[in-house]
């Protein structure tokens, strides 16, 4: 059985997902959390361009891909400045210790 | 075969980066992994996304992670997970086999592309999605103002008032 390199970029593609995955289950820092979307991300980002790559529509997928990028990297930012924010008035980043909605 | 070790090397990087201790080796470790995924890309054929990617993800958001980790603080983390982590490696693996079986491998799929005037990315972006790149443009402003405001110091700004 020989793997292809897209089935390699498949590879790629689904580990850094469940990685992503496995980081927003698991972690409970506001911090590593935006670094798990930016994994996340970073797959889907090379999952678009592996689609136009495969259909043939590069410009749409890089275009599409542009669009994600913007996207994440406003997500990326504005969650740092909340982080920053909820630290500076909770003393913490820890998504347990902030929540204010017991159960 | 060394695009294997690309992949490889990106996947162990994406892994330390949720795995070091510290936060500020997690986002070393996640702007590494970010210059490899951008190197896929340019393997792939999308050389202007490669570059944006690699400048965007391996430079300005690892900046800003830096700036916000020196703000915050190394903190360690937590030891109780949110979820326990066999469920999450169980939810991750059930998740990854689900998306395994509908791709690999990759050749036997027979894709119907439905038939488009092939355009350049100049084109598309300009031209096919403005109203995208117009948006693009709009929620890039909106961010650096909502960032302002957000990051203003509130005491030190009712001192200056008084």
């Amino acid at each position: 059985m020989s793997f292809s390199f897209l089935d390699m970029i498949v590879l790629a593609v689904l580990c850094l997902f469940g990685i992503g995955i496995y980081a927003l289950l698991t972690m409970r820092n506001l911090i590593r959390i935006i670094i798990a979307l930016q994994l996340l991300v970073k797959s889907v980002i090379l999952f678009v361009i592996l689609a136009g790559n495969i259909t043939g529509q590069m410009a749409l997928a890089q275009s599409m891909a542009a669009t994600v990028i913007v996207a994440d990297t406003i997500v990326a930012v504005l969650g740092m400045t909340l982080a920053v924010q909820i630290k500076r008035k909770t003393n913490s980043l820890d998504t347990k210790d902030i929540a204010s909605l017991r159960r | 075969m060394w695009q294997f070790f690309v992949v490889l090397t990106a996947c162990v990087c994406g892994l330390q980066a949720i795995q070091s201790k510290k936060l500020s080796h997690s986002a070393l470790w996640l702007a590494l992994t970010s210059g490899l995924v951008s190197l896929l890309i340019y393997l792939l054929g999308a050389p202007q996304i490669a570059v944006i990617e690699l400048s965007v993800g391996a430079g300005v958001v690892t900046i800003l992670l830096v700036f916000a980790i020196n703000i915050v603080g190394d903190q360690q983390e937590a030891k109780k997970p949110l979820v326990p982590k066999a469920i999450a490696i169980l939810v991750v693996f059930g998740i990854m086999i689900l998306i395994s079986s509908t791709l690999i491998p990759i050749k036997d799929h027979s894709i119907s592309v439905p038939k488009t005037v092939s355009l350049s990315l100049s084109e598309m972006m300009w031209q096919d999605r403005f109203l995208d790149t117009l948006l693009q443009i709009i929620l890039i402003f909106t961010c650096v103002l909502g960032t302002l405001i957000l990051m203003e110091d509130r005491n030190k700004s009712k001192e200056r008032e008084k």
